[in-house]
């Protein structure tokens, strides 16, 4: 839990900030009956004083915190300055006005979905069975796949048409999942890219290097077809990363080790290029960063930069340090309109994150240690993203249920701990999975490509949360 | 075979007036008597002449079957059972039997006195209609005739809504009408025990939709309101008197509850508060927690809701409103949106759908500016919010029923085909069963394989077991002799002795003879003695007669020795065997031993020449 967080959450039993909160626990309540079957409401009802009463608050007279500091109760309370650091007790709310109050030693249980506040949209979906991948394939459809052992579904969703409603968002209805096409698979679904510009998507069984492609069908039938299949160079028990850039016919780039990348057209089966390297190592990303540039990303840390149009020897970088044998990496590259400006971020099993610039990857331009659980992890489920409308914002999830924002702007080069600009807990929260089953962790997440701060993601127990989350005010004005 | 033919008449691969024919053993149902909301001409009621060019309705149909109270399934109904013509059973819920009348007669009210529609039932026929309707209870086994059987299921969706389970001897068929698999405030899931028809027919509206949880939809409901009231704003809810209503009003009720909220909430006079009184009586089709808490406490006797008089509309403070119709064509929901509209700090909230050419359906397409009669304007300036709260099964819910019902077949209305051919086959390989989605007018048949009881006399089947060695195999089929009789709808397999004996009939022996010729200079009885010699020494093991009556019996084929009268040296063999099916060795009556014999006879000649 966050510090902001915290503080909204102390702010709660005596004055709303919101009516949100009450709406959930309200509902909350209603839910815990229908299934407890317990006539008596299990939490006390909120006190129901007098809501005009109002605390007057004067800035004058009062010194104010500098740097603003904010944390739990376990933090001292206080003024903050630079020099002695205490986390601010004058909080009030940014839309009320009311004072935040705080209690000690106290937390919300995960029940309360006290996060609700925080989203200027938030539905909630559930899927017959969990999905490692989310994709675009259009600016409003994505596709999702199950990755259960011997049949699945391959489904392009198209997402609710209020989300995208702009003017008159109370006049749309539509709050659901549209399936506008479906197709059933063989095997698991591991990794899958939609080809741009086409109705193509690629997918890959996490077990053989060899690729599936689908036909994802058109507006007169709703069915996505097997339409062939590539071979894989190797025999890997990881399966291949897929990247894919606008092309026509359609390519894609895909390997399981940085030994075995090549550039494939994907009606003829042609191989169009290879990596040009030796060693073979583990990759755990492809990603173009311009038309014709890819990062090859691996599991050890290394990146190989190539270009398609050359067969110069691709340039390779040096793990971040600090990287062990047990250290494993995960790595994106920001889209810039300009490869210069290109960032690469790389996160470890163990929380290092570093933001390097792609002409320069053995510099580093930041860091931080996340605020993650680094018990052993499926490689997997790991995902580590840039926004592609917030400068400098990084998404990061499969470590467990959350999703976490993080603002890299504010990290320097040195090494510090970085607190979450946004946690979204709303897998762990809204679960309806029993105590004692295993912890539900968050498969995958994907950024909306135009609206800043909406994303999708999806969790091991099939649900499926499209969030479009409200930045916390930053509290340096106060 | 015997088959099953289903024929929507409405529904078929489209939403809105369902109504679907079902020839089962011999019997015709129609399921469902819905209109359709969207139109005003022939389109709007099911096409009845599907039937009647070949005669009248109460002689082709046996009975008719309502699944729940909506128009869209009950709209038609008056107009079938009055102007068309019916006379048989009409059978439904007490609860939508109690409640589809009122519908009924409030839609009938807007057609014909708001509209000005002639051409449309009238208030004697709905009441003449109505008392044709044999009401259901729940779980009950309903005998129509002697042999068609319907039973009732819950449906969830709306109070009294049912699936029926239709039954023709081992045959049967399910019509789901508009079903819930998920439990909601004051109603329950709905619920169906394996009973393993050969046909399910469901609906799918919401078969291609994944839908957002309900709570994060609730939740969004009750923030509009109480930000409306927060800024003293007035809300106006039109719904439909049932249904929906109910649901919200409960969802309000515990919000005001909880928050102390002291807005005043009404519900528009008439039929709401009559659709109230009706949840009160049909408590048991409500769900659990309700059922429950009834003692102590009625959910729908709210302490916050109360009567709406039309004086209260221009009340000041906020206060949040349900009234009827849902959109707003008319009646008192129009009337306070009249007045409400002009201030942008009151909300409409729309619960449902809207038909076109309603006002309701105006402002949901964004329209600001109204034309009211007398060529007045209406600026919109009110806040206007559309949810949806309709409750059917997705995708999930389907195969759930599925899964519960385990049908042979699956026939999928009330939902559009060309975006369903995913769902047919995802259901295809999950059960293995084929899923049908005939359009209106198309007929969909299944093959089934009923099962006919046969009694067996109990000699015969001692027979049998005497001759066939220990008791037959059950896995693998096995031939056996004797006489199938039809006698007053009953089989019975005897031996075709006792047969005989019972039918009073002589019996007849069938016996086949083949004529061989041959050259043979001796006399008849020296002939017959050379084949009786030479048949003894080739066929040894078999029993071999020389008669005195001049024959040779070969076990118990006969030979006879005649000449013509032309040329004596030409001898006629005559060969005669009785038709035995059963004890006599194979081989006597078969081919290859005539033709040996044959043979052997003349082999036998040339070797004595």
């Amino acid at each position: 839990m966050n510090s902001v967080a915290t503080t909204f959450c102390a702010a709660k039993p005596e004055q709303p900030i919101s009516v949100s909160e009450d709406i959930d626990a309200l509902l909350e309540e209603l839910l815990e009956d229908d299934y407890s079957n317990s006539p008596q409401p299990k939490t006390e009802p909120f006190p129901k004083g007098p809501k005009t009463e109002k605390l007057l608050w004067s800035h004058s007279g009062g010194r104010k915190c500098c740097p603003v500091f904010i944390g739990g109760s376990s933090v001292t309370n206080g003024v903050g300055t630079a020099t002695s650091k205490r986390s601010c007790d004058q909080l009030r709310c940014t839309s009320c006005d009311f004072q935040v109050l705080m209690f000690d030693d106290s937390e919300w249980d995960v029940s309360c979905d006290y996060l609700f506040l925080r989203y200027k949209d938030l539905h909630v979906f559930q899927l017959e069975n969990p999905t490692r991948v989310i994709e675009w394939t259009s600016e409003k459809t994505v596709c999702v796949a199950g990755y259960s052992s011997p049949r699945n579904e391959i489904l392009e969703l198209r997402l609710p048409l209020k989300l995208f409603a702009d003017e008159n968002k109370g006049l749309c209805a539509e709050r659901d999942f549209k399936v506008v096409h479906g197709g059933f698979t063989e095997g698991p679904v591991r990794h899958l890219r939609h080809v741009p510009g086409s109705r193509c998507a690629v997918t890959n069984d996490g077990r053989s290097s060899d690729l599936q492609v689908w036909d994802l069908g058109g507006d007169d039938s709703d069915v996505i077809r097997r339409a062939g299949s590539v071979e894989g160079r190797s025999v890997s028990d990881t399966g291949s990363r897929i990247a894919a850039r606008l092309s026509a016919p359609p390519q894609v780039l895909h390997g399981a080790r940085s030994s075995d990348v090549q550039l494939t057209q994907l009606t003829s089966g042609q191989t169009l290029c290879k990596l040009d390297t030796d060693s073979a190592e583990l990759l755990s990303s492809l990603q173009f960063v311009s038309d014709s540039v890819f990062l090859a990303s691996c599991c050890n840390g290394c990146i190989y930069v190539a270009d398609t149009r050359t067969s110069a020897a691709p340039q390779r970088s040096t793990p971040p340090p600090r990287s062990g044998d047990s250290v494993c990496w995960w790595s994106d590259a920001s889209i810039a309109s300009q490869l210069s400006s290109t960032r690469i971020v790389r996160l470890s099993s163990s929380g290092d994150m570093v933001v390097t610039d792609l002409r320069n990857l053995g510099g580093i331009v930041s860091q931080a240690q996340l605020d993650v659980q680094t018990h052993p992890c499926q490689l997997e489920d790991v995902s580590v993203s840039w926004s592609p409308v917030l400068d400098g914002c990084i998404a990061v999830s499969g470590f467990d249920g959350v999703v976490q924002i993080y603002n890299t702007r504010l990290w320097r080069t040195e090494l510090q701990d970085a607190q979450p600009l946004f946690q979204h807990c709303g897998h762990m929260v809204l679960s309806e999975q029993t105590a004692g089953s295993a912890p539900i962790v968050v498969t995958s997440h994907l950024w909306h490509p135009e609206r800043p701060r909406m994303l999708l993601s999806a969790a091991s127990d099939g649900s499926v949360h499209v969030w479009d989350w409200v930045e916390p005010e930053t509290t340096g004005d106060l | 075979m015997p088959e099953i033919k289903v024929t929507p008449l409405g529904a078929g691969q489209d939403v809105g007036r369902s109504c679907i024919l079902v020839s089962i053993g011999g019997k015709n149902i129609m399921l469902d008597c819905g209109m359709h909301m969207g139109y005003n001409d022939d389109r709007r009621f099911p096409d009845f002449s599907y039937v009647t060019q070949n005669g009248r309705l109460t002689d082709f149909l046996d009975c008719v079957i309502i699944s729940h109270f909506h128009l869209d399934h009950c709209g038609a109904l008056p107009y079938m059972s009055e102007m068309v013509g019916y006379d048989g059973p009409i059978y439904m819920t007490h609860p939508t039997k109690a409640i589809c009348p009122i519908l009924l007669e409030d839609f009938r009210k807007i057609t014909v006195d708001k509209k000005g529609e002639t051409n449309f039932f009238t208030s004697q026929m709905i009441k003449d209609c109505m008392k044709k309707v044999v009401p259901l209870n729940l779980h009950q086994t309903v005998q129509v005739d002697d042999e068609l059987e319907i039973k009732a299921y819950y449906a969830g969706h709306v109070l009294g809504a049912a699936m029926v389970q239709i039954k023709v001897g081992s045959e049967s068929v399910v019509y789901t009408g508009d079903y819930n698999m998920t439990p909601d405030r004051h109603l329950g899931a709905a619920w169906i025990d394996k009973c393993r028809p050969d046909i399910l027919i469901s609906e799918s509206t919401y078969a291609t939709t994944i839908r957002d949880s309900k709570r994060c939809r609730e939740r969004d409901f009750l923030k509009k309101v109480h930000e409306s009231i927060e800024r003293g704003g007035k809300v106006l809810i039109p719904v439909f008197a049932l249904g929906r209503a109910q649901e919200l009003c409960i969802l309000l009720e515990t919000f005001w509850e909880r928050m102390n909220l002291k807005a005043p909430i009404y519900f528009s006079t008439g039929l709401t508060e009559k659709a109230n009184h009706y949840y009160k009586l049909f408590i048991t089709w409500t769900n659990q927690k309700i059922r429950k808490t009834f003692v102590q406490r009625n959910m729908f006797e709210f302490k916050h809701i109360k009567a709406f008089d039309r004086s209260y509309a221009d009340n000041p403070g906020p206060m949040v409103v349900f009234a009827t119709p849902g959109m707003l064509h008319a009646g008192q929901s129009l009337q306070i949106f009249k007045k409400w509209a002009g201030n942008e700090k009151n909300m409409v909230i729309m619960p449902g759908y809207c038909v076109q050419g309603t006002i309701g359906h105006k402002i949901l397409n964004g329209q600001r500016k109204l034309e009211m009669e007398g060529r007045a304007t209406l600026d919109v300036k009110l806040q206007v919010e559309y949810m949806s709260f309709s409750a059917h099964a997705d995708a999930k819910g389907i195969m759930q029923l599925i899964r519960m019902a385990e049908p042979r077949n699956m026939l999928l209305v009330h939902g559009e085909a060309a975006k369903m051919e995913f769902l047919k086959g995802k259901i295809e390989q999950e059960f293995s069963i084929d899923c049908y989605m005939p359009a209106n007018g198309e007929t969909a048949m299944v093959t089934t394989n009923p099962s006919v009881p046969v009694d067996m006399s109990l000699n015969l089947l001692k027979r049998e077991m005497a001759l066939g060695g220990p008791l037959p195999d059950p896995k693998k089929p096995r031939t056996m002799h004797g006489t199938l009789i039809m006698k007053e709808n009953s089989l019975k397999l005897v031996s075709s002795e006792q047969a005989l004996k019972e039918l009073g009939l002589n019996e007849h022996q069938l016996r086949f003879t083949c004529r061989v010729q041959l050259q043979d200079p001796h006399s008849d009885p020296d002939t017959l003695h050379r084949v009786y010699t030479h048949l003894k020494s080739v066929l040894k093991g078999y029993t071999i007669q020389h008669l005195p009556d001049g024959t040779v019996m070969v076990e118990s084929i006969v030979i006879k020795v005649s000449s013509s009268a032309e040329d004596v040296n030409a001898k006629v063999l005559l060969l005669s065997w009785s038709y035995q099916v059963q004890q006599s060795p194979v081989i006597f009556s078969s081919e290859p031993f005539n033709q040996f014999l044959f043979s052997s006879s003349r082999k036998g000649f040339r070797h004595t020449r």
